[in-house]
């Protein structure tokens, strides 16, 4: 680089100035929102309303949505999710990865980077949804003390389906499985069906075991032991629940809560906090951009991925390039709020000299550090 | 920055530092070139000044010690609440506390920040060689949606389950989901208290270090008022 087109990293203001204080500024800044922050909490609090929504019952603060709260709040539709888990029709179960080896990865030019990442991680978090949702916790919890349980799952299982982690769910049922799943699921939708949160009473048909299983379900449901299978495992205790959340939002009334408390998806989703609180507004773009009708948000297969690349182009690479971006670096010159800001150093009488000037005279030696 | 420096710069070694601030790197002993380059680049006039332009009049100015300020609030209550682990906040009356002073803390954050950073948009804040500063500015803003993401997403009640639900989708379809599992408040614990947070304090730390070694910028119009601590280096054309 030439000399004298380099910049020094140090310049100083010869304009007029005035005396302040550094730390002193900071520590009234900290004091300042420290005691707004303490205020805030005391008269408001923060969110934690659990699973409170219109005409539901009451919900203790900070509740989290469990296999008890669905089978004591609406146990047909944990019954026909976990009918529809064995099917391995669910949307957990045609995911795709991580979750499943094939599936509807999201694609942008024809890359599809889950695709990409299976191909270099593997498949991460391997779900099989009749096994880890339904036959292994039923096994587990039900099976060895109930020997009419334990038929019914040797019966199942012997006739035939893929209950290996990740399949694809059109390998997960045999055909004579689907056969009784698909009765038993005609039979659960029927009004004369009876669901309760330990039993099921459907007309009669060919069901083969499932009735047996998935009675088992809501009854390991309903005592809560089916939460402690999920958020536990065979060695460790975890915080990894992705198995059970994945499970719960296969059913209805995981969809049917935030839609009633007003954070739901066509809602603005995330960027929302329950009631009046304020959420996470700054995801206001990321939330915003799943709204346009020009990216077809109910139709568009690759929606998420198309929202992920504007956010990652827009919402990053924008503004933190748009100094060097033409048209944009204009933008404050079309608008000059700046002179609104600046009108008192504007004011030529506000400090006794006509603005801008230049720096007069040779420049001042330069500082000691 | 050595590289480029004038050959015949100065070579009185300064008085307490004993440096001239044109010390070669070398990787057998970069101790003296660190220590010249942060002696040239960040001296304590400027790190800890106490006399400001006379422009520096609007409230807006405030915005970013205001935003500071909410960041270590966030922080020390965060550090109470992380303390207690990670749903003790649930049941307990000063985890409660703490936690909602930390929400309110997280929630000024980012108001003066976007305060902040639309302030010195129409200000043109990156002229006169701050677009180092601006990036950073940038990036900690990122880094702060990033970090109030994960803290959402730790909170092991519904609202945390139902977020991480809906953004695994994002996260799969761009293929991060493989190794970054929203649904695991184990890992976004980790990423929330450890990770996030320290690259953002990180950030953070060096944007308000690039501020104090430019300065507050000019107003448009007055840049020629400012003017090199060395006189042997001109003014770039101001954009």
């Amino acid at each position: 680089m030439a000399k004298g087109s380099k910049r020094h990293p140090l310049a100083t203001w010869r304009g007029p100035e005035r005396r302040y204080d550094l730390v002193a500024e900071g520590t009234i800044a900290v004091i300042v929102v420290a005691v707004l922050c303490i205020a805030a909490a005391i008269l408001w609090g923060s969110p934690d309303a659990g699973l409170t929504y219109p005409k539901a019952p009451r919900s203790p603060a900070g509740q989290a949505f469990s296999a008890k709260y669905w089978d004591a709040n609406n146990p047909s539709d944990l019954a026909l999710t976990a009918v529809n888990e064995l099917l391995g029709t669910t949307t957990t179960a045609t995911y795709g990865p991580p979750f499943t080896q094939t599936g509807h990865s999201q694609e942008f030019l024809g890359i599809a980077p889950a695709k990409i990442a299976k191909s270099i991680f593997g498949l991460t978090l391997p779900v099989n949804t009749a096994n880890d949702f339904v036959l292994a916790p039923v096994s587990q919890i039900v099976a060895p003390y109930n020997p009419s349980v334990a038929a019914a799952i040797g019966l199942y299982k012997a006739a035939g389906g893929d209950l290996t982690p990740g399949v694809p769910g059109s390998q997960i049922a045999s055909a004579q499985q689907q056969t009784w799943l698909g009765n038993y699921a005609k039979a659960l939708a029927l009004s004369s069906a009876k669901v309760t949160a330990t039993s099921i009473t459907v007309r009669a048909g060919n069901y083969g075991p499932a009735p047996v299983i998935i009675e088992a379900e809501l009854l390991t449901a309903d005592n809560g032991s089916l939460d402690g299978y999920f958020q536990g495992s065979q060695q460790q205790l975890r915080t990894n629940t992705y198995e059970a959340t994945m499970f719960f939002s296969d059913g209805t009334l995981w969809h049917n809560i935030p839609q009633a408390q007003g954070v739901s998806g066509s809602q603005w989703g995330v960027m929302n906090e329950v009631w009046n609180y304020p959420g996470q507004v700054w995801l206001w773009l990321y939330a915003g951009l799943y709204q346009p009708p020009i990216l077809n948000p109910s139709t568009n297969a690759n929606l998420d991925l198309d929202v992920g690349l504007l956010m990652v182009l827009v919402g990053f690479l924008l503004p933190m390039f748009a100094p060097w971006i033409p048209g944009i670096t204009r933008i404050p010159r079309w608008i000059p709020l700046y002179r609104i800001i600046y009108r008192r150093y504007y004011t030529p009488s506000a400090h006794g000299r006509t603005p801008p000037a230049a720096a007069s005279g040779p420049p001042a030696p330069p500082p000691t550090p | 920055m050595s590289g480029g420096e004038d050959p015949a710069a100065p070579q009185e070694p300064g008085p307490v530092v004993n440096v001239t601030g044109t010390v070669r790197f070398s990787l057998a002993g970069p101790s003296p070139w660190l220590r010249a380059y942060l002696v040239r680049n960040f001296p304590l006039r400027k790190l800890l000044s106490d006399r400001e332009p006379s422009y520096v009049s609007s409230f807006l100015y405030t915005m970013g010690v205001l935003a500071l300020a909410g960041l270590i609030v966030a922080v020390l209550s965060g550090a109470l609440i992380a303390l207690g682990g990670v749903s003790f906040w649930h049941t307990n009356r000063f985890g409660a506390l703490m936690n909602s002073i930390h929400f309110w803390g997280v929630q000024l954050f980012f108001l003066f920040t976007a305060v902040h950073f639309i302030f010195n948009f129409f200000i043109m804040a990156w002229r006169g060689g701050r677009g180092w500063t601006w990036i950073t500015g940038v990036l900690a803003f990122i880094l702060g949606i990033l970090t109030s993401f994960t803290g959402f997403l730790m909170m092991t009640n519904w609202d945390s389950q139902w977020i991480a639900q809906q953004a695994k989708d994002a996260f799969n379809a761009l293929g991060i989901g493989a190794i970054w599992n929203v649904m695991d408040a184990g890992q976004q614990f980790t990423m929330h208290v450890v990770v996030t947070t320290s690259l953002l304090l990180l950030v953070v730390t060096v944007h308000l270090g690039l501020v104090r070694r430019r300065g507050v910028c000019p107003p448009p119009g007055a840049e020629a008022l400012e003017t090199p601590d060395d006189p042997r280096y001109v003014q770039k054309s101001v954009r």
